[in-house]
């Protein structure tokens, strides 16, 4: 009997240590697991920014927002070299060539916003990761997978109208000419524009696409003022409009430091300037969230944007964010 | 006090709840030995670990404030540069020209293609802001009207001294570049002298932001978390590593609050972080160049040592834990030894002393005491068996003394009326019966023999009886073989073959039967003596076996019933003995009860000597 219990001891005894020593092991081993994760979220992720013609200095501030959220969240930030780009069918290649290389996730202006891209990048978005600027909401499906940060486009439309409005003297005399551009998000800025003329009763003369018939179009039927609704037509009338003797009101949305320039030296009358910078940093830190942690659900977001006149450029609040502080 | 907490600590320790198993010697050292290790481990760990990490914050704040030093140093040097590039310009150039007949451009563009690094341009206005020169040569805005700038309004209010602007678009000049350049204007009132008359005028430096930015970036690009930045005397932000930020109100800072701080190291708590602050004035221009050390900075340092130490303390547990289970082994396995030594000595086996030379002093002369206490105990059990052994064979020396005489007398009468009758076969064959009965009986002193010794000594009496009572009952022998080679105490069932010739079957007008079986019975052997004479009754019976009557008188041989299951008993325990059952006119039945011991060298001297205990006979077999 007495042996026999002495067998329980030493049988419990060695169970004992076994299940401690087995604790520690397995302790040892999530620690260690734990450093070696702990060095893995150190290392950097891969990004992609395909944006149409990249080198543009309209990209200047969007382009020092993502490399301010790539210093921040440790961010290999691959900004493609692109050049006009006409389709989805080029834009889509270089995507493709992007994932082949082994991007983490994509950041993407939409050329143009049609069945097949959004198709494209619904697929895409189950492939990688898909942060969207400049891409029009109102086309995005309710259960989409990727996120959206764009301009406050409708708003950019109305404070460009406002802004029309507010330096006419006798609304029923002005005439007004549109130069639509061809980005779509171009879309939302004429409706809600046209919108807010028609409550004033100001005439809309003509809507032109680009600024290829603007001449022929002046020739024809002559306006008080002229708005563009991207930063392309802005600076391609403002370029037309700079030696002529007898020009219209320029208005229009720009960002590009040839617009600034125009408007500092008269060229322009109004501009309304999106804050790129804000865009190029929220969608690359959402981006970076969602790598850091996958439970992290990329949102949509609308940037503000400022309503700039020659009088106002170099007020302290807008100088800051119209002319960036880039090494 | 100190003794009721001292009990209730060794309660806790080594009592346990009676209805559990207590603990064992290894067990109690090895959780002992293990809770005390780890808790010292934990401890200095614990203790180590604060006064590195202490350590740790203590150099990081100290090389932080080392770099801020360096960062306002770099900078106070720059302004320097600045302020004397601007007092070139006015003492040696300013002061001596007569702007009346010429200018200063040429001394302007010299000094600045020397310093276009640094410099975005010069420019030198009337009291009216009238442009007088400007380097590199540049068109003036249209419209222009400097008289409302700051850096204007600035140097002529306070014409003593320079004034530092903070960071601005520079909008003066057409640079038909669409470029455009962040400065920091430094201005001062001068004296400019036209056509012999002098004048109130302004002199403006406008310094590249880009310098102090570079500057101050790379500084900050070299930190691990911590960062400066720079404010004027106001709090307005000069330079900050996230200007774009602060100006997209995408991050905050605490500069107003910070700007106004005392130089040196403070702790503050900002959007509910900790975080440490260092400031330091840049006494040229009244600037605050401010260090910020987030808590987060520590932490950072330290994860990786947290995780390291975490290890080193995993591995030392594990380490201890199995050291102590060797140390609690190698302390308790003398003790289990001889623990298991003294369970085999209550089998009256003697102790090993390898069971506890391996172990501590104490073991040791613990053993040998036991070992000693077994000895004497052994040998005081083997005196007293002798003795009583001694006893009895004394007494039944003095019994057999007794009978052997009267027995003999009764044989040999009975062989000389068979020699004088003719009976010579009868007398050979009574001579030889009794001639056996002695050597079983003296078994040369022998008190353990064979069962086929003692069958055949029964034989021989009763052999002898039956030629004495000249047939008068039969006897008959039904013994398993198997049963002979077994131990028995000798002489035990002769006395009883007498009782039943005497007291059952003579006198019997019948014939008298006396039947003598034995068998084996799992480990127990039985041997009984049955007659068919004329019993007794039950109050005869319980006395038979009563130690208190037997040294009552008794007729016959004298050696009564109680004698033999005494004997019996003392070899092998009170299990074993006599059983008697009797029925008045219809017999008795006496049953010898013994274990089955082999009659082996090994258990017969063990049985001789008495050192066989009664509960392991059967182990032996």
């Amino acid at each position: 009997m007495a042996q026999w219990i002495r067998g329980q001891y030493m049988k419990n005894n060695k169970l004992y240590i076994s299940i401690i020593v087995a604790l520690v092991t397995a302790l040892l081993i999530l620690v260690s697991q734990a450093t070696q994760a702990s060095a893995i979220n150190d290392t950097s992720h891969q990004v992609s920014v395909i944006v149409n013609d990249s080198n543009s200095d309209r990209w200047i501030r969007f382009r020092a927002g993502l490399d301010q959220a790539a210093k921040d969240y440790n961010i290999n930030l691959n900004y493609v070299t692109t050049t006009k780009l006409d389709t989805f069918s080029q834009e889509k290649t270089l995507i493709d060539e992007e994932v082949g290389n082994g991007t983490e996730a994509v950041i993407l202006q939409l050329v143009n916003d049609t069945t097949d891209s959004q198709n494209y990048i619904t697929d895409m978005s189950h492939k990688t990761t898909l942060a969207l600027v400049e891409a029009g909401l109102e086309t995005s499906p309710s259960n989409k997978s990727y996120g959206v940060t764009q301009d406050d486009n409708a708003g950019m439309g109305e404070a460009l109208a406002q802004m029309v409005i507010d330096r006419t003297d006798n609304h029923t005399k002005e005439t007004i000419g549109i130069v639509t551009g061809d980005s779509f998000s171009a879309k939302a800025r004429y409706n809600a524009m046209v919108k807010l003329f028609a409550e004033k009763n100001i005439t809309v003369s003509w809507v032109i696409p680009s600024t290829e018939e603007l001449p022929f179009k002046l020739s024809e039927q002559s306006v008080s003022t002229v708005v563009t609704l991207d930063n392309d037509t802005l600076e391609e009338t403002a370029t037309l409009f700079k030696d002529a003797k007898q020009k219209p009101q320029l208005y229009g949305v720009g960002c590009s430091d040839k617009s600034i320039y125009y408007l500092d030296n008269g060229k322009i009358a109004g501009m309304i300037v999106p804050n790129e910078y804000t865009m190029g940093y929220l969608s690359l830190s959402k981006v970076a969230m969602y790598l850091n942690d996958h439970l992290y659900k990329i949102s949509d977001s609308v940037v503000n944007y400022f309503t700039i006149t020659k009088e106002n450029l170099y007020s302290t609040e807008n100088q800051k964010m119209i002319f960036p502080i880039v090494g | 006090m100190a003794e009721k907490k001292r009990t209730k600590l060794s309660k806790f320790f080594f009592k346990r709840k009676s209805n559990t198993t207590p603990l064992s010697i290894r067990g109690i050292i090895l959780v002992t030995f293990t809770v005390v290790s780890i808790s010292s481990v934990l401890l200095t760990s614990f203790v180590l670990y604060q006064q590195f990490e202490k350590h740790s914050r203590q150099l990081i704040t100290d090389s932080t404030e080392r770099l801020t030093e360096q960062a306002a140093m770099r900078l106070e040097n720059h302004l320097t540069t600045m302020r004397e590039i601007s007092d070139a310009l006015y003492y040696d150039a300013i002061k001596d020209a007569d702007f009346g007949q010429s200018n200063v451009n040429d001394q302007m563009n010299t000094l600045y293609e020397a310093n276009s690094t640094n410099l975005v341009s010069f420019a030198l206005y009337t009291k009216n802001g009238q442009l007088l020169s400007a380097a590199p040569t540049l068109v003036q805005k249209e419209g222009l009207d400097v008289t409302q700038e700051d850096w204007f309004q600035n140097a002529l209010e306070n014409e003593e001294n320079l004034h530092f602007s903070v960071p601005h678009v520079q909008n003066l000049f057409d640079s038909q570049t669409n470029r455009y350049y962040w400065v920091i204007s430094l201005s001062r009132a001068v004296v400019i002298t036209t056509n012999g008359v002098p004048q109130e005028g302004v002199l403006l430096v406008d310094m590249n932001y880009s310098s102090i930015e570079q500057m101050f970036n790379e500084v900050n690009d070299k930190t691990n978390g911590q960062y400066l930045y720079l404010t004027d005397s106001e709090g307005e932000i000069i330079y900050h590593p996230r200007q774009m930020q602060i100006n997209a109100g995408l991050y905050t800072e605490n500069n107003l609050q910070e700007a106004f701080y005392d130089d040196g190291v403070h702790k503050e708590i900002y959007q509910g972080s900790s975080r440490t602050s260092i400031n330091d004035t840049i006494s040229y221009a009244g600037w605050k160049m401010i260090s910020i050390i987030p808590s987060t900075t520590f932490s950072l340092g330290m994860n990786n040592y947290r995780y390291f130490l975490l290890m080193v303390i995993i591995i030392v547990i594990l380490a201890i834990i199995l050291i102590n289970r060797l140390v609690a082994q190698r302390i308790s396995s003398p003790l289990t030894d001889l623990d298991e030594a003294i369970q085999t000595a209550e089998e009256g086996k003697p102790l090993i002393p390898a069971n506890y030379e391996g172990g501590s002093r104490e073991v040791q002369l613990l053993g040998r005491t036991l070992e000693g206490y077994r000895e004497r105990n052994a040998q005081l059990m083997h005196d007293i068996v002798v003795e009583q052994e001694e006893k009895r064979k004394s007494e039944l020396d003095a019994l057999q003394a007794q009978i052997n005489p009267h027995f003999l007398y009764n044989t040999l009468d009975s062989i000389v009326w068979m020699i004088e009758s003719e009976r010579k076969k009868d007398a050979v064959f009574m001579v030889t019966q009794l001639a056996s009965l002695f050597r079983i009986s003296l078994s040369r002193g022998d008190t353990i023999i064979p069962i086929e010794d003692e069958l055949k000594h029964a034989k021989n009496y009763m052999n002898i009886q039956t030629a004495r009572f000249k047939d008068a009952f039969i006897v008959t022998f039904h013994v398993d073989s198997e049963i002979q080679r077994y131990c028995t105490v000798k002489l035990i069932i002769q006395p009883i073959l007498e009782n039943a010739v005497y007291y059952g079957v003579n006198n019997m007008d019948e014939d008298g039967i006396i039947a003598v079986s034995g068998w084996k019975e799992n480990d127990d052997i039985y041997i009984t003596v049955e007659d068919n004479g004329f019993g007794m009754p039950q109050e005869v019976v319980d006395q038979l076996l009563d130690s208190s009557n037997k040294h009552a008188p008794h007729h016959g041989s004298g050696v009564g019933l109680i004698n033999v299951h005494e004997r019996i008993q003392l070899r092998f325990g009170a299990d074993y003995g006599l059983s008697i059952t009797s029925e008045a006119d219809h017999g008795t039945k006496v049953t010898i009860h013994l274990p089955a011991v082999l009659y082996t060298e090994e258990n017969h001297e063990r049985l001789e000597n008495g050192t066989m205990d009664p509960g392991a006979i059967h182990e032996k077999q």
